[in-house]
């Protein structure tokens, strides 16, 4: 009853619409909301494309730029590809910042030359899971999890500012290495 | 093929969701975030503030500084160097009823000594003599108000032209156009001692000779 007539006087809006508002108004409420909507999905890409304490400062540090960046929002599609775009060139430049980006955008390392240490003793797949997450190259890894999150092979492409076809390329090789250990 | 690579699909996206629920931001660390915001977002705005502040401050100080400066300088070039000169003695031209007027006006600190009266007398005398000797007198403008100041170039003598004198040049064409403060004037005496003409000396940079 009480949560029918919150829905009634606060109708659910989407993250564009949030983002819209919050474009022209400022209002902190709406900040809020948003956060309250993709923090979770933004944390989870940039944890695994990096750590917990950069991820979390990472994440911190998007959600300003997004503050900073409000007026330029208007006129783009979807408030989640721009997060992502946002988050991601952050998380770069942090990289490149901390020296740990020894530029892993090589598109050539195919499934089979991917090293595995450790996997076949582990039975939970889901660990496995990780355990492949965590060794698949950079910019496959940053693909896949960007399709997992629901991005299309267009929108991915304007996140990492690739072409479709190298995108397409990379989901390939991701699948194709996820398939060689954890498929059938 | 197509019903197993779906299946696969799926189950990738089942083992990526439950990854994704086991590495979550939870309630506490979400509220941790949304107050970094917005402690980060104050501060920033209060940064932007305070540069601001100092950037206004800077300017204000610069013009205070920089108003203050020139009207130093504007006190030194008009009191010190018209109104108080310290070794020169102060020659009037004036026309009063159509008639030249030439009067000697002693600086302030020499009437105040008969002996400094009697040196400024002597001054005049010798630059008098100068005058006849060269017929030719040289000075320069530095103060061009209703009454023009000239300063001798050997600093001796300083001119003041009253406006009724400097209407009478213009009438007589005797006065160059366009002279501007800081300009090297030469003028012309009759045998009285009477300014007749003051032209501009465009050819000479400085006080020489």
């Amino acid at each position: 009853m009480i949560s029918s007539l919150k829905e009634w006087l606060l109708p659910k809006k989407n993250a564009e619409t949030l983002m819209s508002l919050y474009a022209k108004s400022g209002k902190n409420e709406l900040l809020q909301r948003l956060v309250e909507l993709h923090s979770n999905d933004l944390y989870h890409f940039l944890l695994s494309q990096s750590d917990i304490e950069l991820a979390k400062d990472i994440s911190q540090k998007t959600w300003l730029k997004i503050i900073d960046k409000r007026e330029l929002y208007q006129c783009r599609g979807s408030f989640k590809t721009w997060l992502f775009t946002v988050g991601r060139n952050t998380l770069l430049d942090e990289m490149r910042k901390l020296s740990r980006f020894k530029l892993l955008f090589d598109d050539q390392i195919e499934p089979e030359l991917i090293q595995i240490v450790n996997l076949d003793n582990n039975s939970d797949i889901q660990i496995k899971f990780k355990l492949l997450l965590k060794n698949l190259p950079f910019a496959q890894r940053e693909a896949f999890s960007l399709q997992q999150e629901g991005f299309s092979i267009l929108q991915i492409a304007q996140i990492t500012q690739q072409k479709e076809q190298t995108i397409k390329t990379r989901l390939r090789y991701a699948k194709s290495y996820f398939k060689q250990h954890i498929g059938g | 093929m197509s019903q197993s690579n779906n299946n696969f699909d799926d189950k990738l996206n089942q083992l990526y969701k439950k990854h994704k629920s086991d590495n979550q931001l939870s309630s506490q660390e979400k509220k941790q975030l949304i107050a970094k915001i917005n402690k980060d977002k104050y501060l920033k705005k209060l940064d932007w503030i305070n540069t601001f502040q100092i950037s206004l401050a800077s300017v204000a100080l610069f013009t205070l500084f920089g108003l203050l400066f020139n009207q130093r300088d504007y006190q030194n070039n008009i009191e010190d160097t018209v109104y108080n000169p310290e070794n020169a003695i102060i020659e009037v031209h004036y026309l009063e009823n159509n008639t030249y007027h030439k009067e000697i006006k002693p600086t302030e600190q020499k009437t105040k000594s008969q002996i400094a009266l009697q040196q400024a007398s002597e001054k005049l005398d010798r630059s008098q003599s100068n005058l006849k000797n060269k017929k030719q007198f040289k000075g320069i403008l530095i103060n061009k108000a209703d009454n023009w100041y000239i300063e001798s170039c050997n600093k001796e003598v300083l001119v003041q032209i009253n406006a009724s004198l400097i209407n009478q040049l213009k009438r007589n064409n005797a006065l160059d156009n366009n002279i501007i403060q800081g300009d090297l004037l030469a003028f012309k005496h009759n045998s009285n001692g009477e300014i007749i003409a003051m032209i501009k000396s465009d050819n000479l940079l400085q006080c020489q000779g």
